[in-house]
C-alpha cells in the first residue's frame, strides 16, 4: 500500500509549452484564423517576386533606414554673364517672325502701332507694342534701298557670283562681287567680346556696301547669345536678363594691333539648381545636381566599347529611368598648338587653319611641355606653343548620332554645386525628399499620407462632432436647429461628393466672396497653405481634402456625442447644476467623461473607417495610397499586383489601428 | 480538435493555392470566343468622354466629338455597329485587354507600353502636348525649362503625365482624373501649370474664357494617336485599319476633321493626287461630261 506521507490527490503537471501552444491555438477565433492565413498569403505573393517587392516599396513611399537626401530644393541664383549678341524677334503684321540684331535696330518706340498696309489681305491686325524700325538686308530686287551701311569683313570664300565673307563677330554673309567696294590684304580686328585675347583676321579684307531698307515689327520674345566667364554661350530670352550694365573691354592686355575699347554688357541672368541638399559649409549650401550633356567624341578615341544599362540617380530623381547606353573607353588625345590665353581653369590653344582658339580644362591636361620651356602665353617672339595629353577616359551614356568620324552622345554626369546663400535669389522649391527613418519628413505619400490625413481628418472631425453634439442636447432653439440642419444635410451627401464639393467649389467661392465670409474664409485658407508648406513643403489640395472629410464625419460624430451625452442618467446632470456648476463646466467634469467611455466603441469603429474613406482623397489628385497604386496600375498594367498590394496595406494598418481602439477600450472600461 | 485542425489546414491550402494560380493569370485575360467576324455585328468601343473636342458628352447625354464621328464613319464603311462605353482613361487600355470592350479610339497615343497588352491601328492624328498656365505666370513662363518649382497638374495615366515625369526637373505633379479637373485645379490655382494634348487644350482654354489661362511655348512632343484594339480580335483591326485608308482616300476622314477643326487635315490624311483624280472621275461622270464639251 502507500506511505504514511500525505500524497497529493492528484497529480496535475504544470502546463508545459506544447499545452500553452494548443490553449492559443484553440483560443484564437475562426475569423482570426481565416484572416491571419490570407493575409500571410497574400504577403508572400507580394514579397516573393522583385517586381512585386518594389510595387510594395512604391506604395510605401520607397523607404530607406537612412538616408543623406535631406530636402529636395530648387534654388534661383543669379550668374554674370557678358553678352555678346543680342537679337530680338520681331513679328509683322502678318505674324511672321524675323530675327534682328541689335546692331541693327535703328529705332525703338516702348508704346507703338503696327498699323496694316493698305494692300494687306483682310485678316490683318494692327499690332501694339515695342515698335522697332530695323535694318534688312536682304531685300527683293524691285525695292530700292532705303539706305547703304559700309561694312569690313575677311572674304573666306569665292565663288563666280558670291563670295562668303566673314564679319568681326564671326557671321558670315553672301554678298555679290558688285557690292565689294574695296579689296586689299590686311589685318581685321577680331571680336574680342567672344575673346578678349583673339588673334586679328588676316587676309584678303574686303569693304563691303550693304544695302538696306527699313522694315518696322513689333518685338515678340528676344534672344541674346551670352557668354559666360568661364567661356560657356548659350542662348537665352532677353526677358530674362536683369541688372544690364554698359561696359567696356579695354586694351590693356590685348597685344595685337589695332586695337580699340569694345563697347559690351555686362548682366545677370536667374539660374535654377535642381537636386539634393547634402549639407552646409559655412554660408554655403552644397547641392548635388544632375545634369544631362550631350558632347561629341572623336570616334577615333573609342578604345573599348560595351553595351551596358546607364543607372540614373533615383535618390535624385525618384521617376528617372535607367537607360541601355554603351561605355566606351577612350584614349587622351594629344593637342599641340600655341598657347594663346592662360587662366586658372583653362589653356586656349591656337591651331594652324582654325579661325577660333581652342578652349581645354587644365584638369584634364597631363605631360604638358612648353616650347620654349616655362613661356607664357603673352610671349610673341618666339610664341609661346605648348604640347599636352589630354586624361584617358571612361564614360557612360546613349548615342544619339555617330558616324565614322564622331559619336555624339548623351551623358548624365553628377555635380555637387556649391552655392553661396548671398546669392540666392529664390527658393522655388523645397520639400523633405527621401522617406527614411532619420528623415520622417520625407514619408508623406503613400501609407503615411493615408494615415496623416486619418489623425488629422478624424481629430478635426472629433470636434466638430462635439461642437455639433452639444449643440444638439443644448436646448437652445437656434443651435439645435443649425446642428439639425448640418446633420441632416451632410448626412446625405456621400462623402466623394463632398470633397469634390469642399475642393472644387466651395473652396474658390468663399474666397472670391466679398465681405467678411471671404476675408475670414481666404484668412483661413491662406493659413491652411502656409502650414501645408511648412510641414510638407508645397501647397495643394491637401487642406481642402481634411476639412472635406472632417465635415463629413463630423455629422455622424455629432449623433455619436449626442446619444453618448443623452445616455447619462438626468441625474448626474442635475447634481452637478446643484453644486453650482454651470453648464458647460458640468459637461466638461460631469457628464463629458462619462459619456466618452460609452460612446468610445462608435468612436474608434468610425476612425477605422475614416481610414479607408481617405482612399477618396485620391480624386483630389492627392498622393495617397490609393493614387499610388492607381498610378502605378496605369504605368505598368499589373493591375491585380498593385490592387493587391493596396488591399494588403489597408487591411494591415485596419488591422493595427483595430488593436490600438481596443487597447484603449480596455482601458477606459467601466468596472 | 481533430475538425478544427482539419478545417484549418483546407483553408490553408485552399487561400495558398487561390494565390498562385491568381499571379499566374496576372496576364490580361482572353477576350470572348466567337468574335471571329465583324461585319454586322456590335463592336464595343470604350472611350474616356471628357476630353473635347475628341470626345465628350452634350447636354443630352450623347457621345459627340471628332473620334466619334471617325469610328461611325469607320463603323459604316467596314459594316458594323457601335456601343459607346464611357470608361476611366487610367484603365482603359488595361479594360481593354482584359475584354471590357473590343476597341478604344480616345486620343490615346501610340506608344511602346501600351502596344504591350493591346493592338494599335494606323495613326489617324497627329498631336502633341502643350503648357498652360494662368495668365499671371504668363509673363515668366516661357517653355518647359521655366516650369521649375512649380505644381504641374496632368490627367492619370497619360502622356501629358510621363512628359512631366520624365523631363522636367524640380516639379511636383499632380495626376488627375480626367482633363477638365486638371484645368479646373488650374482656374484656382491649385496647381501652376497644366500639360495636355494640344487640340484639347486649345479647345478647353476657348470655351472656358474664366480660366483666365494661356498655353505658352512651342509643343512640347510629336505624338500619334491609334484606335487600340484587342489583341485577341485581329479580324477587327484589320477592318478598321482597311476602313480607315478609305475614309481618308475617299475625303470623308477630310470632311470630319474640316466640321471639328476648321483647317484642312495635314498631307497624310488628305486623299492621294492620283486617286483625287480617279475619285473624282468615277465619282462625278456626269458633271465631267458637262465640263469637257465632246471635242
Amino acid at each position: 500500500m502507500a506511505s504514511s506521507t500525505t500524497e497529493p490527490l492528484l497529480e496535475i503537471d504544470p502546463p508545459s509549452w506544447k499545452d500553452r501552444v494548443v490553449f492559443l491555438y484553440r483560443s484564437i477565433p475562426w475569423w482570426m484564423v481565416i484572416l491571419i492565413i490570407t493575409l500571410t498569403a497574400a504577403l508572400i505573393y507580394m514579397f516573393g517576386d522583385e517586381d512585386r517587392r518594389q510595387t510594395m516599396a512604391f506604395l510605401a513611399d520607397q523607404p530607406k533606414l537612412t538616408t543623406e537626401n535631406k530636402f529636395e530644393v530648387t534654388y534661383e541664383v543669379l550668374e554674370d554673364v557678358l553678352i555678346v549678341q543680342q537679337s530680338s524677334l520681331v513679328l509683322d503684321v502678318e505674324n511672321r517672325r524675323h530675327t534682328v540684331l541689335d546692331d541693327d535696330i535703328v529705332e525703338s518706340i516702348p508704346e507703338g502701332i503696327l498699323t496694316c498696309p493698305p494692300d494687306a489681305p483682310a485678316d490683318c491686325v494692327s499690332r501694339r507694342g515695342k515698335l522697332i524700325t530695323y535694318r534688312e538686308y536682304e531685300i527683293a530686287s524691285d525695292l530700292t534701298p532705303d539706305g547703304i551701311l559700309t561694312v569690313v569683313g575677311l572674304i573666306t570664300d569665292e565663288q563666280d557670283n558670291s563670295i562668303e565673307i566673314t564679319l568681326r563677330d564671326g557671321r558670315q554673309i553672301q554678298v555679290t562681287p558688285e557690292q565689294i567696294t574695296k579689296r586689299e590684304n590686311g589685318e581685321l580686328a577680331c571680336d574680342r567680346v567672344i575673346n578678349p585675347l583673339c588673334e586679328p583676321l588676316v587676309g584678303e579684307i574686303a569693304t563691303i556696301e550693304r544695302p538696306y531698307i527699313l522694315e518696322k515689327g513689333i518685338e515678340a520674345r528676344g534672344d541674346a547669345l551670352v557668354r559666360f566667364d568661364d567661356g560657356y554661350e548659350t542662348t537665352i530670352r532677353t526677358q530674362i536678363i536683369r541688372n544690364i550694365d554698359d561696359i567696356e573691354i579695354g586694351c590693356d592686355e590685348y597685344p595685337y594691333e589695332p586695337c580699340e575699347p569694345i563697347p559690351a554688357k555686362r548682366a545677370t541672368i536667374p539660374d535654377n539648381i535642381v537636386g539634393i541638399e547634402t549639407g552646409r559649409d559655412g554660408d554655403d549650401i552644397l547641392v548635388r545636381t544632375v545634369e544631362q550633356q550631350t558632347i561629341t567624341i572623336d570616334a577615333n578615341r573609342v578604345l573599348e566599347r560595351q553595351p551596358t544599362i546607364v543607372q540614373c540617380d533615383k535618390e535624385i530623381d525618384p521617376h528617372c529611368q535607367n537607360f541601355d547606353g554603351v561605355r566606351l573607353e577612350l584614349s587622351g588625345e594629344v593637342i599641340s598648338g600655341r598657347l594663346t590665353q592662360e587662366t586658372d581653369v583653362h589653356y586656349f590653344i591656337q591651331q594652324e587653319g582654325r579661325s577660333e582658339a581652342l578652349r581645354f580644362v587644365r584638369r584634364d591636361i597631363v605631360n604638358e611641355v612648353r616650347t620654349p620651356p616655362d613661356c607664357v602665353d603673352r610671349d610673341q617672339n618666339p610664341p609661346c606653343m605648348i604640347t599636352f595629353t589630354l586624361i584617358g577616359e571612361t564614360i557612360e551614356g546613349r548615342i544619339l548620332s555617330e558616324d565614322n568620324k564622331q559619336i555624339v552622345l548623351e551623358i548624365v554626369p553628377e555635380r555637387i554645386v556649391r552655392i553661396h546663400e548671398g546669392d540666392i535669389t529664390a527658393v522655388k522649391r523645397r520639400v523633405p525628399a527621401d522617406c527614411a527613418l532619420n528623415n520622417p519628413r520625407g514619408c508623406n505619400e503613400g501609407i503615411w499620407l493615408t494615415i496623416i490625413v486619418t489623425f488629422a481628418a478624424y481629430s478635426l472631425a472629433l470636434v466638430i462632432g462635439l461642437i455639433f453634439g452639444m449643440f444638439r442636447v443644448s436646448g437652445v432653439t437656434f443651435l439645435v436647429n443649425i446642428a439639425t440642419a448640418y446633420v441632416e444635410f451632410v448626412r446625405g451627401v456621400p462623402l466623394a461628393v463632398l470633397l469634390v464639393i469642399f475642393a472644387f467649389v466651395i473652396g474658390p467661392r468663399l474666397r472670391d466672396t466679398e465681405g467678411i465670409i471671404g476675408d475670414i474664409a481666404t484668412e483661413v485658407y491662406t493659413g491652411l497653405d502656409a502650414f501645408e508648406r511648412t510641414v510638407f513643403g508645397t501647397e495643394s489640395l491637401l487642406a481642402e481634402a481634411v476639412i472635406g472629410l472632417a465635415v463629413g464625419y463630423g455629422a455622424f460624430l455629432a449623433e455619436i456625442f449626442r446619444a453618448g451625452i443623452q445616455s447619462i442618467h438626468r441625474g448626474q446632470i442635475e447634481a452637478a447644476r446643484s453644486l453650482g456648476m454651470s453648464y458647460l463646466q458640468s459637461m466638461r467634469h460631469v457628464i463629458l467623461p462619462q459619456a466618452i467611455r460609452i460612446i468610445l466603441p462608435p468612436l474608434g469603429n468610425d476612425f477605422i473607417a475614416m481610414l479607408k474613406d481617405t482612399s477618396l482623397i485620391a480624386f483630389l489628385a492627392l498622393p495617397d495610397l490609393f493614387q499610388r497604386g492607381r498610378a502605378d496600375a496605369a504605368a505598368s498594367y499589373q493591375v491585380i499586383d498593385v490592387y493587391i498590394g493596396v488591399a494588403v496595406y489597408y487591411v494591415l494598418m485596419t488591422l493595427f489601428l483595430s488593436l490600438l481602439v481596443r487597447y484603449i477600450e480596455r482601458r477606459v472600461r467601466l468596472p | 480538435m481533430q475538425r478544427r485542425l482539419l478545417l484549418t489546414f483546407t483553408i490553408l491550402i485552399l487561400a495558398i493555392g487561390i494565390a498562385f494560380p491568381v499571379a499566374a493569370a496576372n496576364q490580361p485575360q482572353q477576350a470572348s470566343e466567337g468574335r471571329a467576324q465583324v461585319v454586322g455585328e456590335v463592336i464595343r468601343v470604350g472611350t474616356d468622354a471628357a476630353y473635347p473636342p475628341f470626345e465628350e458628352l452634350n447636354e443630352d447625354g450623347e457621345f459627340v466629338g471628332f473620334d466619334i464621328d471617325l469610328m461611325e464613319a469607320i463603323a459604316e464603311d467596314a459594316g458594323f455597329e457601335i456601343e459607346w462605353i464611357n470608361a476611366p482613361f487610367d484603365t482603359i487600355f488595361t479594360a481593354l485587354a482584359e475584354g471590357e470592350f473590343d476597341a478604344v479610339i480616345s486620343a490615346a497615343t501610340i506608344t511602346e507600353e501600351r502596344e504591350e497588352i493591346v493592338d494599335f491601328s494606323e495613326p489617324y492624328f497627329v498631336a502633341s502636348q502643350s503648357i498652360a498656365v494662368s495668365l499671371d505666370l504668363a509673363e515668366e513662363v516661357f517653355g518647359p525649362e521655366d516650369l521649375v518649382g512649380l505644381r504641374i497638374g496632368v490627367q492619370l495615366g497619360t502622356t501629358g503625365e510621363l512628359y512631366a515625369q520624365e523631363e522636367l526637373e524640380g516639379v511636383e505633379i499632380f495626376s488627375f482624373d480626367t482633363a477638365p479637373l486638371a484645368f479646373q485645379a488650374l482656374g484656382q490655382g491649385d496647381v501652376d501649370a497644366v500639360i495636355v494634348d494640344t487640340p484639347t487644350t486649345e479647345e478647353i482654354l476657348a470655351t472656358n474664357p474664366d480660366l483666365e489661362a494661356v498655353i505658352v511655348g512651342e509643343p512640347l512632343t510629336e505624338e500619334f494617336y491609334g484606335i487600340a484594339v484587342n489583341e485577341d480580335f485581329p479580324e477587327l483591326l484589320e477592318a478598321i485599319n482597311l476602313s480607315l485608308e478609305n475614309i481618308i482616300q475617299d475625303g470623308t476622314y477630310a470632311e470630319i476633321y474640316e466640321e471639328w477643326f476648321d483647317v484642312p487635315p495635314p498631307e497624310d490624311f488628305l486623299p492621294d493626287e492620283e486617286d483625287e483624280d480617279m475619285a473624282e472621275a468615277t465619282a462625278e461622270p456626269t458633271e465631267e461630261a458637262t465640263e469637257e464639251p465632246a471635242g
